[in-house]
């Protein structure tokens, strides 16, 4: 090792020498404060790296003797160090800035294996503090981080509070069938999955987000999609004890909506009206019951106003050697559905140690979280007896609540009376009669133990652990209509239960050696050699079992369980037990190197394995390289109104081994053939082939250039970042079509490529910036243009045959390929579409479905917004935009389509339907003969481009003279409101989703709430 | 100090380094043949295995709503109508014709596989020496058996795969399915044409006549549910049948009538056949269902029961095939069903059809068709539904109606009216409470013949998957319009008829296939 860096340091000892000839000068000065322009006396001026140094005398002047590529170092207690290199001029002035709290941790790069200062790296990078994430009412911080980053795409398919249905997807899609999120890294400890409702935002203090293969390409074998880093709070040695509490209130309500439904009366009349142009269609009312009909609001029956409240409660303290950061948290989150809800308790304990010189360092994160959340089944189906967004939204408005007695005969007669109209009856029955719920322990433990071999080398250890236990429970009361439904005519016994129980163990090891030496004070060189060690195990046991005692049954436990008799399987209890393991295994070098802050390169190699492949294909090796130039250091730009200016450039290549995107476990060997045991044929058992193998999977591999740009102008009043990117995996694990004669008609391989090209921009401006009051602007934004290279077959386009979307060479993931609505026949009232070769007819064919060049992940998306502060006020307020989505509304289409009347509610747009006197309508005829086309077609598929009031804030910070009567340090008061506003075309209760075709999906509501940060 | 950190360091890499984190096997893999078909009784489980997979269900249920068998239900909430087949509509991504393809094809790989391995365990036994001979003679015999019952199964799976997916059975040179005669395994670049309709039936012949041959024949123990001889010349027949080797189809019926008879719907026997008695005499073979298992046959139409109070009806018995059933006794005719008697109507095909609870509307045609739907309600009666399971059945795959019914095409073909009308005769003889048939077709030429067969297949076979292809192969001889609905029951659809030659009654090759075998991807079926 050490003859390897020989030739560097004699390369280094030759510019030594030569530097140390150079000839010495006086340079003079004035260092100034930013905001006002007043001297600063007293301040420190160093030659940085060295002892020599002055004070600025009372009108803040210095002089010093110098070398041209010194630099000078501006030190002054409450202020940002500041820093010049030395070059031509013998007038150096400075101007120094105001620190303000949570700053200084954006001048740090940190990840996992290096912590570089801002102006030394070379990566695409954003990072986001405690500030932004602290008392925002979401359970989860991914929904905080929504709009906050550019490029990086938050969607939300859920508002059930804490659920995991939230979609991150980094500068575009990565891959089509493989994992597409992102890798989370909690405090040095890689995480299993994204479920993130166990931790409690409050005690973030920075998320960084690692968009380019500079960055990510260190954590080769997950870091394909990009890494978001997440660091909790620290206390800093030598501090005093400081409380603090952070306690929000919300309230939250379901968003609005434009489907434009039918109430009571115009329903009737539109049955009636039906069903006199239609006989058969609709249904015959008289004036009067058209006059009287009653009217339910089916979606106030099924919804409420969610209370919120969640409280944390922080010690924070230092000694000499010792520093802990301890925070408990506890939240109760109530889901704008009736019976959903989050509830959480949190533990955290952060400690840092050290030794007295400083050499060896420790620490350990404890987290400790259990949450229980109120969940539903059925979101999204349309199953009427089973999803309840299905009873709120769609339910006929004439049924009265007051029909349903609660009880299972009520509930069965009124199915046999409505049929499947039934629905909001057969839904109460269920809120009445079934729960699910999950309690969740998640455990994050991790310890790092540091020690500095000499002034240059350091070796260090890492190793976490993160656990997981979830038990889910689901019952139904022996009374619930649902539990008798479609059971055996004679049992006596009804109820059902089912519990799953999850364990999931990651342990991660990280093991380092690094070598950082710095030469002359120009030239310093890192260098790091890792071994990471990654080992999972995952167990499930499940317990399903129908018939209870009714006098017995209790909800949740087996009470009242009926036992199984020889002629009645019925009571039969089924269980499972599963387990799988899982582990990756890699060694990388890192080597970065800088030249004065002005040049630098960096230089990462990693070879990996992954347990997912086999023979050739397990080990993966990337790499990457960056460099930067900071211009602004340059000795010609002293002076100009750019005072930070720094190019970038990366180029590399990063793996991604969950392929499958089945988790760090699934698709564990899909190199093999397998075979199965099951019940086969007359209730013996058989063998059979279960899985065809694929010997030839490999990583998916995303090669990454980025270029970008940072700049801070007038004193960085101006500030920001644009990055340009191309990703392009490789190797993409797609649908292989399979001749039947394997066996199966498809089987995943890795085949072809994808790319994403991209901008992304950042900026923020201070408009104002004074003494009183600061008002600050900003914009983020990306474009990301998403183009599928190659695809597994002749013709170079894929699609199912049934789906409503496909694969083409040439264009992006998700495209939708859809028969191209043409409106209505005036002549019969059929529906009439664009054939292939752009004719209307009645009878389209497959051949005539058409490339419709839009998908369901937005081009265009970012945030805008201001901050605000006055005299101890403040106001925020953000405004995200998603644009070019398309979405299917399949709610929409249950709206109008004339097959649901006397069915379901329907959209008052349905009521221009096709008659012969009405002959210029948008809806077909009742009796339409191809209607069976109409849901194949763009007619449904609908702009879901949005700009929304993400959140807004408005708060006031006390000054500590008001507060010294209470003896308190802090405290704020605070305002906010979340997705308040909405601009879009479309037209459901949510325009923002995670999918592409959506019915009556769980919607993300509108959140007002209050807050109060006390510090004592 | 340093020294001891070093240690302690060294010792956390080591741990670290295992190879333990790679090379990881999933617990109870088994990758091999070899380790899953030791021996002859795992290939028996293996076989087991494939009949698992026929599922008769969805060719019920495709049959049903794409014929002219069906009406809506009273209860209908879009079933057949938002997805086309009750409207018929095919197209090539249709999922009974990708299902079906797909189904026989994976049942005769894993059938082609197993016979591989039966071969490589008889070279296992004939060298292995220690063996007496004649406990290699009962092995190798007990492999030659399990070796017969896989030909019959992959040829049942290429006589479906023939019947369904060739446009003309009778053009020999004429494209048929894949001939899939050999080991495929994970050779995925292998790609075949379409196989002629000779080829085809060559080999489905060559299958069947080679497990006849066999030592014990097939399955004689497996009863009904298994394949058996007869099972095997029942396939023939069909064949024959469709390819009008009607020569043929006289010889192997003539041979299955020495083992077979009509039930008799006075003795009550007929009736116990659609109630799982999988002993009955005119049953060739039946797949058995059991409760735990998920495939339901009136799953097709019912929700949740076969009953009038099943909490959803999607569909009930079309009114045509109502009309043709209520005329078979001419003395009762446009009569309201009178319950429970069941000597009210002299042909029980009528009862086994309609099911009890039904009701009728004698003026269903001048009802206005909101109160044709709510008086007018035929309830799909054909399976019986059981206690534990509501609406599953056993399925029936072959009986001998059908056998009797192909000699009358054999008849028919040779002008042979008489014979036509005497089997016609004896089925409604069977089908009658008395001892003489409630009534008889008119059978005056060779075309009404035809008609009379395709009249009584529509009653005979109602709801068991035959009404389909029976149109293909006999409507234009019997001078058939194609499938026709009561208007009443194509009201609010607009589409009331398919009407023949028609390429839809030849599935499509699948779509699946045609993207993924470039060998096939120009030999797609007409009109698709």
């Amino acid at each position: 090792m050490k003859s390897k860096f020989t030739w560097i340091i004699t390369l280094f000892l030759v510019l030594f020498v030569q530097l140390s000839f150079a000839q010495e000068k006086t340079v003079t000065g004035v260092v100034t404060a930013k905001d006002y322009g007043d001297p600063v006396p007293g301040a420190s001026v160093m030659i940085e790296g060295t002892n020599f140094g002055v004070e600025t005398d009372m009108d803040g002047k210095y002089s010093l003797k110098v070398k041209p590529g010194d630099k000078l170092v501006v030190k002054f207690t409450g202020f940002k160090t500041a820093r010049l290199t030395v070059g031509s001029s013998n007038t150096m002035n400075f101007v120094i800035v105001e620190e303000e709290a949570g700053e200084e941790l954006e001048d740090l790069i940190i990840d996992v294996y290096r912590t570089t200062s801002k102006p030394k790296s070379a990566v695409a990078a954003s990072t986001v503090t405690s500030k932004t994430i602290e008392g925002r009412p979401n359970a989860s911080f991914l929904q905080t981080l929504q709009g906050q980053v550019p490029g990086l795409n938050i969607s939300t398919g859920s508002g059930q509070p804490g659920d995991n249905n939230t979609t991150v997807i980094l500068r575009g899609l990565g891959s089509i069938n493989g994992a597409v999120e992102p890798l989370y890294v909690i405090d040095g400890v890689p995480m299993s999955s994204d479920r993130f409702r166990s931790i409690n935002p409050n005690d973030i203090d920075n998320i960084t987000v690692l968009k380019d293969a500079g960055a990510t390409s260190i954590y080769g074998n997950r870091g394909a999609n990009g890494v978001i880093l997440v660091n909790t709070k620290r206390a800093s040695f030598g501090s005093d004890l400081e409380i603090k509490y952070v306690g929000t209130t919300s309230l939250s309500t379901l968003q609005d909506n434009n489907y434009n439904l039918m109430n009571g009366s115009e329903y009737y009349a539109f049955q009636n009206q039906a069903n006199t142009d239609f006989p058969g269609k609709g249904r015959r009312r008289t004036a009067s019951q058209i006059a009287n009909a009653p009217t339910t609001n089916w979606v106030d029956v099924f919804f409420r106003d969610a209370l919120a409240q969640s409280h944390t409660l922080s010690f924070s303290a230092g000694s000499k050697n010792l520093a802990s950061f301890t925070s408990v948290g506890y939240a109760d989150h109530e889901g704008i559905l009736q019976q959903t809800g989050l509830k959480r308790f949190n533990f955290r304990n952060n400690l840092n140690g050290k030794n007295e010189n400083g050499r060896l360092t420790y620490g350990t994160n404890v987290s400790a979280n259990y949450s229980k959340s109120n969940m539903v089944t059925g979101t999204g189906t349309n199953y009427v007896n089973d999803n309840y967004f299905l009873g709120a939204f769609q339910s006929l408005p004439y049924l009265e609540l007051g029909a349903y007695d609660g009880t299972y005969q009520s509930a069965n007669q009124l199915v046999s009376q409505l049929g499947t109209s039934a629905m909001p009856y057969l839904l109460l029955d269920k809120r009445r009669t079934s729960e699910r719920w999950q309690n969740e322990l998640k455990l994050i433990v991790n310890g790092s133990l540091n020690y500095e071999l000499s002034d240059d080398w350091s070796i260090g250890t890492q190793a976490g652990i993160d656990y997981q236990n979830i038990e889910q429970h689901t019952y139904y009361t022996p009374d619930s209509w649902n539990s008798r439904y479609a059971k055996p005519a004679d049992q006596e016994y009804f109820g059902s239960i089912s519990q799953i129980n999850e364990d999931r163990m990651v342990f991660t090891s990280n093991t380092n050696l690094k070598w950082n030496k710095t030469f002359n004070d120009l030239h310093e060189v890192k260098a790091g050699v890792y071994i990471e060690y990654l080992k999972a195990h995952y167990r499930n046991t499940s317990l399903s079992k129908q018939g209870f005692d009714p006098i017995f049954f209790d909800r949740g436990n087996g009470s009242g369980w009926i036992e199984d008799s020889v002629d009645n399987d019925y009571y039969a209890a089924n269980g499972s037990l599963s387990k799988m393991n899982s582990g990756l295994f890699s060694y990388f070098g890192t080597a970065d190197y800088d030249y004065n802050t002005r040049y630098g390169v960096s230089v990462t190699v990693r070879r990996d394995a992954s347990f997912r492949f086999t023979n050739d294909n397990k080990w993966g090796t990337f790499w990457s390289a960056s460099a930067r130039w900071n211009i602004s250091n340059e000795e010609f730009m002293q002076g100009s109104i750019i005072n930070d200016l720094k190019l970038r450039g990366s180029y590399g290549t990063a793996g991604n081994q969950d392929i499958a995107n089945s988790g760090i476990f699934g698709g564990a060997n899909l190199y093999s053939t397998l075979y199965a045991s099951s019940l086969g044929y007359n209730a013996e058992n058989s063998l059979s082939i279960s899985q065809l193998p694929n010997p030839y999977l490999q990583w998916e591999v995303i090669t990454q250039a980025n270029i970008g740009v940072d700049f801070g102008l007038f004193k960085n009043r101006l500030r920001g970042s644009v990055d340009v990117y191309r990703k392009q995996t490789d190797d993409l694990y797609q649908d292989r079509q399979l001749s039947a004669i394997n066996g199966s008609t498809s089987l995943r391989s890795n085949f072809g490529s994808m790319k994403n090209e991209g901008v992304e921009l950042i900026i923020a401006g201070d408009v104002v910036r004074n003494n009183n009051t600061r008002v600050t602007l900003n914009f983020n934004g990306s474009y990301n243009k998403n183009t599928v290279v190659d695809i597994p077959n002749e013709e170079g386009f894929y699609w199912n045959g049934t789906s409503l979307t496909g694969l083409r060479e040439g264009s992006m993931v998700g495209e939708y390929y859809m028969l191209k609505s043409g409106g209505v026949n005036p002549a019969n009232g059929n529906l009439w579409f664009y054939d292939k070769d752009g004719n209307l007819t009645e009878t389209p064919t497959d051949n005539d479905r058409k490339w419709t060049g839009k998908s369901s992940l937005p081009v265009y998306q970012g945030a805008f917004g201001f901050d605000f502060e006055h005299k101890g006020f403040f106001a925020s307020a953000s405004f995200t935009y998603a644009l070019d989505v398309w979405r299917y509304d399949n709610d929409y289409y249950f709206f109008t389509n004339p097959n649901f009347i006397n069915l379901n509610n329907q959209s008052k747009d349905a009521r221009d339907y096709w008659t012969p006197t009405n002959r210029n309508a948008e809806f077909p005829s009742l009796v339409a003969s191809n209607i069976q086309n109409a849901g194949d077609s763009d007619f449904y598929l609908r702009d879901a481009s949005y700009v929304r009031l993400r959140y807004a804030t408005l708060g006031y910070n006390f000054k500590k003279s008001d507060l010294s009567f209470l003896k308190l340090s802090g405290l704020r008061v605070f305002a906010q409101g979340e997705n308040l506003l909405t601009w879009t075309k479309w037209k459901g209760w949510d325009a923002e989703s995670n999918r592409g075709i959506d019915l009556s999906q769980y919607p993300t509501p509108k959140t007002i709430s209050f807050g109060v940060e006390v510090q004592f | 100090m340093k020294n001891k950190f070093f240690t302690l360091i060294a010792a956390v890499s080591l741990l670290a380094s295992c190879q333990d984190a790679y090379e990881i096997t999933q617990p109870g893999d088994r990758t091999e043949e070899s380790q899953v078909f030791i021996n002859n009784a795992e290939i028996k489980r293996g076989i087991n295995g494939l009949y698992a997979t026929f599922n008769p269900e969805a060719e019920i249920e495709f049959v049903s709503y794409f014929t002219d068998e069906l009406g809506l239900g009273i209860t209908n909430a879009g079933q057949g109508v938002n997805d086309g087949s009750y409207t018929f509509f095919l197209q090539a991504g249709n999922s009974f014709a990708t299902s079906a393809w797909g189904t026989y094809y994976n049942i005769i790989n894993r059938g082609n596989r197993m016979l591989n391995r039966i071969d490589e365990l008889k070279l296992e036994t004939q060298s292995n020496t220690s063996l007496s001979n004649s406990d290699k003679v009962a092995a190798l015999e007990a492999l030659g058996d399990s070796r017969a019952e896989i030909l019959a199964l992959r040829a049942y799976c290429n006589l479906k795969l023939f019947s369904y997916f060739t446009p003309d059975y009778t053009n020999p040179s004429g494209l048929s399915v894949i001939k899939f005669d050999f080991l495929q395994t994970d050779n995925y670049a292998r790609f075949e044409s379409r196989a002629t309709v000779q080829e085809m039936v060559d080999f489905i012949v060559s299958d069947v006549n080679e497990a006849l041959s066999n030592t014990n024949g097939v399955s004689p123990t497996g009863g009904k549910i298994k394949a058996s001889n007869n099972f095997l010349k029942t396939i023939l027949v069909k064949l024959y049948a469709m390819t009008e080797d009607y020569d043929k189809v006289e010889l192997y019926a003539n041979e299955l009538s020495a083992d077979y008879s009509l039930m008799e719907a006075s003795s009550g026997m007929y009736q116990l056949m659609f109630a799982d008695d999988v002993s009955n005499g005119e049953l060739i073979f039946a797949l058995q269902r059991m409760i735990n298992e998920s495939n339901s046959v009136a799953a097709a139409w019912y929700s949740d029961a076969i009953s009038i109070d099943a909490t959803q009806i999607y569909m009930e018995v079309g009114r045509s095939l109502y009309n043709q059933l209520d005329r078979l006794d001419p003395s009762k005719t446009n009569q309201v069903r009178d319950l429970p008697n069941f000597e009210t109507r002299n042909d029980a095909r009528y009862e086994i059809n309609v099911l009890t609870g039904s009701k009728v509307a004698t003026n269903y045609s001048s009802l206005s068709i909101d109160q044709y739907r709510t008086q007018d309600v035929l309830l799909v009666g054909k399976y019986t539904g059981r206690t534990q399971s509501p609406l599953q059945n056993n399925v029936i795959i072959f009986r001998y109606a059908d056998v009797l019914l192909s000699l009358a095409e054999a008849k028919a073909s040779q002008g042979d009216i008489a014979g036509v009308e005497a089997i016609i005769r004896q089925i409604r003889t069977a089908r009658s409470y008395t001892s003489t048939p409630a009534s008889m077709p008119v059978i005056n030429s060779v075309q009404s013949a035809w008609k009379a067969i395709l009249d009584e297949r529509r009653v005979e076979f109602a709801f068991e998957g035959y009404r389909y292809l029976d149109m293909k192969r006999l409507g234009s001889k019997a001078g058939s319009p194609g499938f026709v609905r009561d208007p009443q029951d194509c009201a609010t659809t607009n589409v009331c008829e398919l009407t023949i030659p028609s390429h839809k009654l030849t599935l499509p090759i699948p779509r699946t296939e045609i993207l993924a075998n470039p060998a096939i991807s120009n030999q797609q079926n007409p009109g698709y």
